[in-house]
This record gives C-alpha cells, sequence and structure tokens, in this order.
C-alpha cells in the first residue's frame, strides 16, 4: 500500500467518481451500498456504480489515506460484515483542495462567459 | 458457505481480483451483491440485467486491479508502458504457442465459435422481443385495458359507454380507444389495396410518446364528424404506396369509401398496435381519428373496442388495479343486468402492462431456448477446458522450468489467461460471423410468427454481449486448467520426470467432473427437446374439423360506402358464387366467415328455446360463424344430421341455424338438435330453427378446442367480409389468378384481398412450435455431439494414464474383456453421475418448460428414459475405442515406460 502522501495536492486531480465517493463520506459514515445509493440519488440516477468499480476507487482512496474504516456504528446497524467507511482529515482537506480547483475552473468558465456567473 | 447459489457464483466471479484485493473486500462485496440482488427484484429478466451488469463490472475492474497489482509490484516509474510491455509479450507467447498447434487451434476455436454464435443469435432474438424497449417514449407507462369476465387472462372489448367510464380513472393521465377497420385504399393511380387501418381517438401519439416523421398527428377536433377527414399514414405505407414523397401531405386519397386528407406521416416501426393486443392482431397501415362522442350512448353490451391508457407518473400497478376495483364495483351496482347478473361471475376492469400484452406469449419459449442455448455454450466450455488441460499436461515441463528459473507465478497465470482468451476472442469472432448467417435465417424459420422481430440484426448491444460472452468464457475455459497448473503441482513436476504419475488423481477427478456435468447438461437439453418434438408430433395429430387438402380461400372486404345495404352484397354474391364456381378446376365453391384458423374471431351468447340460465349459470355461448350453401361439404366438416344450409335459405323465409356436435349435446343431450329452436343474436323472439348439425372445427387455434359452433346463412346474417373457399382435385395455389380475375370481373375496384390455401394456415398454426422444435432440436444435437466428443476425450486421456496399470494386469493374467469392460465401466459411471444430475435439473425446471408444452407433461417418464438410453450408448460407444486401445498394450513396453 502507497504511504500516505503528506500533500494533498499530489493528489489532485481527483477522479469524478472519487471527489463524489469523499463527498458523500463528508456528510457522514457509509457502507458500500450506501455510498451506491447516495451517489445514485446525487447523480440522479445517472451514475450507478456496481462493486467491482466501487472498490477499486476505495482502494485507491483508502490506499491514499482519504478514508479509513470507521469504528463508530449508526445507531440500529448491529450487522457486523458490514464496513463503514469514514472520511479522514487528510481525505477532508484532499476534497477540499479539490473543491477549490474546481471552482477556480468554474470561475474561469464564468469570466471567459461560457456560464453565466453564479449569482453570490 | 451461503446456501444462495446466487452468493456463491459472485464469489466464484470474486476469485478473478488479486488474492490481496479479495482479501480486503470480498466480504464486503458480497454483501454488496445481496443489497443489489434484494433492490433488483424476483423476475428472471431483471435477474439476467443484473448479472449482465455484474459480470461486466467484476470483468472490467479486476483486469484494472490485476494491472495495478502488477504495476505496483514492479515498482516501476514508467508503470503503464511495463504493464503494455508484459501485456504484448504474453500476447506473443500465446500467438506463437497456438500457432505450434493448429489442430488444438482450430478445434478449439471451431467449438466456441459453434457455441458463442448460436448464443448471439438468441441473444439477437431475446434482445430484441424481451429486452429492448418499446418505440415508445411513455411505452413503459402504458397499460392494455381489458373486460375481464372470468380468472385468468381474458381479452374481452369495451363498448364505447365503457371507454369512456375508464377515460374518468384517476391512476390514467391519457385513455384511447382504438379499433380495427381493414379499409381498401383506392385512387391515386395505383391498384386497389386491403389495409390494415385502426380508428383511435386522436390522442394515440400523445399517450405513447411518438412524434410524426413528417407533418403533424392528430390532435383535439379531428375526427368530430362534419370537420375534414384526416389520416396519418404509417412508414412503411408512405414508403410502399408512395414512394416516399415528402409532398404526400394534404393530398387527398379514398380510404374505406371515404376521401380523406393525409396530414402526417409516422416514423419508422411504429405501426401500432406492433405487436398482437389481443384481437387486434395487425400492425397498422394507417390511423384515422374518431371522438366517439356520437357513440357515447350506445348499449353498454355492444363491445367491440381495444382500449389503452397511460399511467400516471409515480402511480403502482396495484394503485391502478385498486382503483380500477373501485371503479368496476360501482358499476356491478349501477347496471347489475349487465356486470351482477346471474350470469356474470367474476366481472372487473383489468390492466395489463403493454410489453406483457405484447409479447408475454412468447416469453416463456425464448427463455426455454435461451436456457438450451446457454447449457450449450456451457458444453461447448467443457470441451474446450478439457482440450486445455491436455495440452497443459503436455506443458507442464515448460512452465515448471520456467518456475524454477524465477518467474512469477502470477506472470506464467496471466500467460495461459491470455492464451484461453484469445483463444475465446477467436471463438467469439467466429461466433459474430455465424449469427450474422445465422439470424436471418432464424427470421426466415420463423415466419412473422414472434412479435418485435421485424428487422432485427446485429446490433451494438448484441456485439457488446458476444464481447462479454467471449471474455467469459476465455476465463471460465482457461481459469480451471490454469490455477491447477501454476498451482501446487508445479512444485512437483520437475521431479517427477515425464511419467507424471503424481499428475494422476486430482486431475483425473477433475476432467471426470466436468465430463459428467456436460453429460448432466446434454440431457437438459436433450429432454427439453424430446419434450418439444413430442408437442409438435401431437400438434400435428389434432385433427382440425376439415379436410385442408385442396381448399383455396380469398378474404373479400366490401367497402361500406358503396356496399350499403344488405341486398346489395347479396347481389354481388349472387354474381360472383356462380364465377367462382365456373372456373376450370373448381370443384365446389362456397364462402364463410370468420375462415377457421384465419386469425379472426367471432363469439357471443345465445338462447335456446324453452331453457332459463338458472341463477349462477352461465349463458349460453358460442363462437358464431356465417356460411353460404354448400360451405359444410366444400370444408369437408362431416355433416352428422339434417342438411346443409341452401339456397332456399334467404331473407324472407324463417330463420334457421346450423350447430356443431357439442353444442347439440350440451344442450339437447340424448335428443336430436335437429328442429330444436334458438335465437342468435336476434330480436327477442325470432326464432331460427336448427336444420342440422355438423363436426367441430379447432377455429382459433390447433391447441384450443374452443367453444361450441353456431352457424347461420349469410344471406340472413348480411356480412361486408366474407372468405370465398374453392375445392380443387389439382393444387390450389395455381388457382390463385383465376380466382383474382374472378372477382375483378364482379368488381374492378375492390383490393385483391388474403388468398391463402387452408394448408398453409395449418402450417402457420403449428408454426410456432416448429420454430422452438427445430431451434432446440439443432441446439440439442451440436451438444449431443459436444457432449460425445467430450467423453471420448476423456476416456482416451484416462486409459492413456493407466497405460502402466493396465499393462501390470495383462501380464499378471488379466483378460483383455475385462480391461475393456473396466474402460467401459469406468465411462458409464461418470456417465450416469451426470444423468443423475441433469435429470434432478430437468425436473426442477419442467415447470418452465410446461409451459410451451401441448399434449406431453414436462416429466413424461418416456422421454427421460429415451434420452437417458441414448445418452449412455453414447457413452458406450465413445469409450469403446480407448478400450480396444487399451487392451492391446504391450506389457513389456507399459512396464519399460
Amino acid at each position: 500500500m502507497a504511504a500516505a502522501n503528506p500533500r494533498p495536492d499530489d493528489l489532485l486531480p481527483l477522479r469524478p467518481v472519487e471527489a463524489l465517493i469523499l463527498s458523500m463520506l463528508a456528510a457522514g459514515d457509509r457502507h458500500g451500498y450506501g455510498l451506491r445509493q447516495d451517489i445514485l440519488e446525487h447523480t440522479g440516477g445517472k451514475l450507478a456504480l456496481e462493486a467491482g468499480n466501487l472498490y477499486r476507487h476505495v482502494r485507491r482512496l483508502e490506499g491514499a489515506g482519504c478514508l479509513a474504516e470507521s469504528l463508530r456504528r449508526p445507531a440500529g446497524s448491529d450487522d457486523e460484515r458490514r464496513i463503514y467507511y469514514r472520511l479522514t482529515p487528510f481525505g477532508r482537506r484532499v476534497l477540499a483542495a479539490e473543491m477549490l480547483r474546481l471552482r477556480s475552473l468554474v470561475r474561469l468558465a464564468e469570466e471567459r462567459r461560457v456560464i453565466a456567473p453564479a449569482r453570490p | 458457505m451461503s446456501p444462495d447459489p446466487g452468493v456463491r457464483l459472485y464469489r466464484l466471479l470474486l476469485a478473478l481480483y488479486p488474492a490481496e484485493f479479495r482479501r480486503h473486500y470480498q466480504d464486503e462485496m458480497v454483501e454488496f451483491y445481496r443489497d443489489r440482488r434484494a433492490a433488483a427484484g424476483t423476475g428472471l429478466i431483471s435477474g439476467v440485467q443484473l448479472w449482465l451488469r455484474l459480470v461486466a463490472d467484476v470483468l472490467a475492474s479486476a483486469v484494472a486491479e490485476h494491472a495495478t497489482a502488477f504495476s505496483i509490484r514492479v515498482r516501476r516509474p514508467t508503470r503503464r508502458e511495463n504493464t503494455m510491455d508484459t501485456l504484448i509479450q504474453d500476447l506473443r507467447l500465446a500467438l506463437r504457442g497456438l500457432a505450434r498447434a493448429p489442430a488444438f487451434t482450430v478445434v478449439v476455436v471451431l467449438t466456441l465459435g459453434a457455441g458463442i454464435g448460436a448464443a448471439t443469435a438468441i441473444f439477437t432474438v431475446v434482445n430484441a422481443v424481451l429486452l429492448k424497449p418499446l418505440p415508445y417514449r411513455h411505452g413503459e407507462r402504458t397499460v392494455v385495458l381489458w373486460n375481464a369476465k372470468a380468472e385468468g387472462p381474458t381479452y374481452n372489448a369495451f363498448s364505447p359507454a365503457e371507454y369512456f367510464d375508464l377515460t374518468a380513472v384517476h391512476a390514467f393521465d391519457a385513455v384511447v380507444s382504438i379499433r380495427g377497420q381493414s379499409s381498401t385504399i383506392i385512387g391515386d393511380g395505383a391498384e386497389p389495396e386491403r389495409l390494415s387501418a385502426y380508428v383511435v381517438t386522436p390522442n394515440v401519439f400523445d399517450l405513447l410518446g411518438v412524434p410524426p416523421a413528417l407533418g403533424r398527428t392528430f390532435r383535439t377536433g379531428d375526427g368530430v364528424p362534419g370537420t375534414e377527414r384526416v389520416i396519418v399514414l404509417s412508414h412503411s405505407l408512405w414508403m410502399r404506396r408512395f414512394g416516399g414523397d415528402r409532398a404526400v401531405l394534404g393530398r387527398q386519397v379514398n380510404v374505406g369509401g371515404f376521401v380523406r386528407t393525409i396530414i402526417g406521416v409516422m416514423p419508422p416501426g411504429i405501426g401500432f398496435p406492433d405487436a398482437p393486443l389481443g384481437f387486434l392482431r395487425e400492425r397498422a397501415d394507417l390511423w384515422i381519428p374518431t371522438t366517439m362522442e356520437q357513440y357515447r350512448a350506445d348499449s353498454r353490451g355492444n363491445q367491440y373496442l381495444a382500449v389503452v391508457a397511460r399511467v400516471r407518473d409515480g402511480i403502482t400497478p396495484a394503485q391502478v388495479a385498486a382503483e380500477l376495483e373501485t371503479v368496476s364495483s360501482r358499476l356491478r351496482v349501477a347496471f347489475p343486468n349487465y356486470y351482477a347478473g346471474p350470469n356474470v361471475r367474476v366481472w372487473r376492469y383489468a390492466a395489463v402492462g403493454l410489453r406483457d400484452q405484447m409479447v408475454g406469449s412468447v416469453r416463456p419459449a425464448l427463455l426455454v431456448l435461451a436456457g438450451a442455448v446457454g447449457l450449450l455454450l456451457l458444453i461447448a466450455c467443457v470441451n474446450v477446458a478439457n482440450l486445455l488441460l491436455a495440452r497443459g499436461a503436455l506443458r507442464q515441463r515448460e512452465l515448471a522450468v520456467r518456475l524454477a528459473l524465477g518467474a512469477d507465478r502470477a506472470r506464467l497465470l496471466r500467460q495461459l489467461l491470455t492464451e484461453s482468451t484469445l483463444l475465446a476472442l477467436g471463438g467469439g469472432g467466429l461466433g459474430v460471423l455465424l449469427a450474422r448467417v445465422g439470424v436471418p435465417l432464424l427470421l426466415r424459420l420463423d415466419d412473422g410468427h414472434i412479435p418485435r422481430l421485424q428487422g432485427t440484426g446485429l446490433s451494438g448491444t448484441v456485439l457488446g454481449f458476444s464481447v462479454l460472452v467471449s471474455l467469459a468464457t476465455g476465463l471460465l475455459v482457461g481459469l480451471m486448467p490454469a490455477l491447477q497448473q501454476s498451482g501446487t503441482e508445479l512444485r512437483g513436476a520437475l521431479g517427477e520426470g515425464s511419467r507424471g504419475a503424481g499428475d494422476g488423481r486430482e486431475r483425473r477427478r477433475l476432467r471426470s467432473t466436468l465430463v459428467a456435468a456436460q453429460v448432466a447438461m446434454a440431457l437438459v437439453i436433450l429432454v427439453a427437446a424430446g419434450l418439444l418434438g413430442r408437442s409438435f408430433a401431437a400438434l400435428t395429430r389434432v385433427e382440425p374439423g376439415f379436410r385442408a387438402q385442396g381448399v383455396l380461400s380469398l378474404t373479400v372486404s366490401l367497402p361500406r360506402s358503396r356496399y350499403d345495404s344488405a341486398t346489395k352484397i347479396v347481389a354481388f354474391l349472387g354474381q360472383l358464387t356462380p364465377a367462382v364456381a365456373a372456373i376450370p378446376g373448381v370443384s365446389e365453391a362456397s364462402g364463410v366467415y370468420p375462415l377457421p384458423l384465419g386469425g379472426e374471431g367471432w363469439s357471443g351468447s345465445f338462447d335456446v328455446e324453452g331453457l332459463t340460465p338458472g341463477p349462477g349459470d352461465a349463458e349460453p355461448h358460442a363462437e358464431y360463424s356465417v356460411a353460404l350453401p354448400g360451405y359444410f361439404h366444400t370444408m369437408g366438416i362431416p355433416l352428422i344430421a339434417g342438411r346443409e344450409f341452401s339456397a332456399a335459405d334467404t331473407r324472407s323465409t324463417p330463420r334457421v341455424a346450423v350447430v356443431d356436435e357439442r353444442l347439440a349435446a350440451k344442450y339437447w343431450p340424448g335428443q336430436s338438435a335437429v328442429g330444436k329452436r334458438i335465437n342468435a343474436g336476434e330480436d327477442a323472439g325470432v326464432w331460427a330453427t336448427v336444420v342440422g348439425v355438423v363436426g367441430h372445427v379447432h377455429r382459433a387455434s390447433l391447441i384450443q378446442e374452443g367453444e361450441p359452433q353456431l352457424y347461420v346463412p349469410f344471406a340472413q346474417h348480411v356480412e361486408t367480409t366474407l372468405t370465398l373457399i374453392v375445392r380443387t382435385g389439382a393444387d390450389p395455389a395455381a388457382l390463385s389468378a383465376a380466382l383474382r380475375g374472378a372477382l375483378r370481373a364482379v368488381d374492378k375496384d375492390l383490393p385483391t384481398g388474403q388468398l391463402r390455401t387452408m394448408d398453409q394456415l395449418l402450417a402457420g398454426a403449428t408454426a410456432r412450435q416448429r420454430f422452438n422444435m427445430l431451434m432446440i432440436g439443432v441446439f440439442a444435437v451440436v451438444a449431443l455431439g459436444l457432449a460425445s466428443v467430450g467423453l471420448y476425450g476423456v476416456m482416451s486421456y484416462l486409459v492413456s494414464q493407466r497405460t502402466r496399470e493396465i499393462g501390470i494386469r495383462i501380464a499378471l493374467g488379466g483378460q483383455p474383456g475385462d480391461v475393456r469392460r473396466m474402460v467401459v465401466r469406468e465411462s458409464l459411471v461418470i456417465s450416469v453421475s451426470g444423468l443423475l444430475v441433469g435429470a434432478t435439473v430437468s425436473l426442477a425446471l419442467s415447470k418452465v418448460v410446461s409451459r410451451v408444452l401441448f399434449g406431453v407433461r414436462a416429466t413424461d417418464p418416456a422421454t427421460y428414459l429415451a434420452i437417458a438410453l441414448l445418452l449412455l450408448l453414447v457413452a458406450a460407444l465413445a469409450s469403446y475405442g480407448p478400450a480396444r486401445r487399451a487392451t492391446r498394450v504391450d506389457p513389456l513396453v507399459a512396464l519399460r515406460e
């Protein structure tokens, strides 16, 4: 497993799916299927991840230290076979860095009148 | 291990990942699978779709993971290049290896090609018929409604008043009524032609969500009496009759006796109803709008409409059923004489999904075929896996040496998989070629009896499926031998020397198990084929009730605009019948409507004099026909008592009727029906006297017995559609031109109508069963061939493995006969275990298979026994060659080896 990278910028740009996974975890711990359902909902049904693809990204993010197995369990969940993932502090920084990167891209597009500027 | 076979299969799939990945995520992925499975629903089709997705997902990500795992291990900066290098190297090695063994390569590619080709061909059909979305945007939300008068599926039409009931149902946001009206198109320079036209409410295309290709579709206000008469053309009619001329919009044509303006053309592939919806059977050539308002007050008993509705977004089928039940119960109270009388036991409005309605009848047969072809592919895989095992045994030393020289085990495994994948892709390529040739043949064989199949060919989806199947096949056939070779045995292989004595038990057991599985799968296919063959035989033995040979039929539809009175129609027939009878070669001529097996139906209730149905009794009900004088004799329907209709039965003479033997036996048991009186749909008090009793005829299909039958003379019940029939001693098809000519001589503006021999109709009535039988028969023959090759190969191998043992036996005085028996016995033991498994699987599947059978039970012991014996015979034959070779072993040679 690759050693945790001390600098978030080295991981950028994130793949869109990875950014989505981290964003979902930012709202709370999830297990694999929960991540799928969450992503399905937030992409209007466009992105339906299957297990293989999903865990491939989970493995990469876990290897990079962005997410980790959660030791807490949500109330009411007693299924020991399920593993919940949490966003690590490092992962949160990576996600934030990615979002800032995207924001500057959006700004650029707004300046160039590709899209109308968002109202503040 | 979980008892759930799906979970087990999924776990097996996960074996494709690198071990490290698996250790980490396997359990979670299985949990993930469980959730997916639970959410995907229980239907077979959703199951298949789920598994296609899962397999594709696992294959893609497992390959990617292997690449990642590999690049991490090498820890080289140019990871990607390195992976590519290895891949190219693997490919080169594999190609070189295969080129060195051309016979092996050809056999494997041919075997896989046959399997993948058959699978691709059947998938093409399954995809077109069952999986591909309907060509309407709102197709999945569309339901077909029926007047359900009994439990189970019934396809009863609606009256206009009932259509208006349904437009008020809140669960629907659009409701359409449709009725067929075969019409003649004349003028515009071309020959008159009989078309299939549908009279629809104007919102039909909005409901389906299909925009026109040209012009506009109907809008509110079209079809109101007194406004301009408009029509919309189907694409095929536009191309066929108007040459695809864009200036056709606004042009006026005469359809069904009225001048109508063309306002639009629909896109290709739209001919709603595109597959039979109950009694609406043909695809549309054109559509005519109507508001139905003028019929609102018609009797509720006057039922002739089909009704289609679109379910509001977010409303579940259960909610639809519940609301329809509410409406139905209100109507039972409001109109007890129609819906709740003593003669009506169960009545309700029922909804069936449009797709189910269109393809529901062929689904079981297609699923059986898909299952058979899947098994066939597996049998092919087993053969190839066996060949690879044999080849692997030869290459063991090579691999062992490379391992000893420091080759990475994963690398060897990958190389073996590369080879099998390459072979599978070769087989896949061949398979796609075979499917390209096979699918048109298949379509020709079907002859238009399977809905939604028109114009099907290889598409992107189908090619994707073939690639996926090829890759899966490559992994499947490669994995078993590869794992075994790169596994523990390799360590010993070097030391073992060329004798390979230690190679023994496990490999032998693996190969025997594979062959037993093959026999099991062959049994399943062969039993299904045997059962379908027996069904077909049973169907062809059904007596249709008439003599088909030498009879030609011509269906004529008279336009109501010109033939607007019974007198005119009778006069027309008065001219036509003698003209037809005078055609040289015609021995008899008559007419009937509807024609037996002609696809049209007509049934209704009637009254029997002196019989009042008690509460809860069903009203007398029969299949109606109108017939010309001499019909029964011409058609070869036996006259059991009384007389036929004659020219003396006219509008001015007392009403008469002819009934079939079943009707006579049901209502006048033990008495003569002749002279009894019935009321066949006339005003109260108008009784018709039964003048004759005839044999029962299969009218709707050979499978269904049908209801009792009732005939009335054409002259007393005039219809605008009639089928002329002529009997000849010669080839009936040769009379076609003369029959058309006679028709043209009487009325030159009539369309030519539909010419069919009764033999054609009989063949058509068994077409679907013949199609099923032929398809599965081909699979069965191939399966049998592959299984016997597999058995032969394995027995040869087992014998060669035991050369030494056999040599010793013979040296110690064993008899050649004993040795032969030993070998054959071993083959039979393998086969019998396969047969037992296969029979169990077959019995488990009998419920599915029984839905496509006729006249034979899915558990028919004779079929099972015959197939089992056949397979045992094949097993004995396949082992005989190797057994003989075994006895020729020279003990000295065997011992020295």
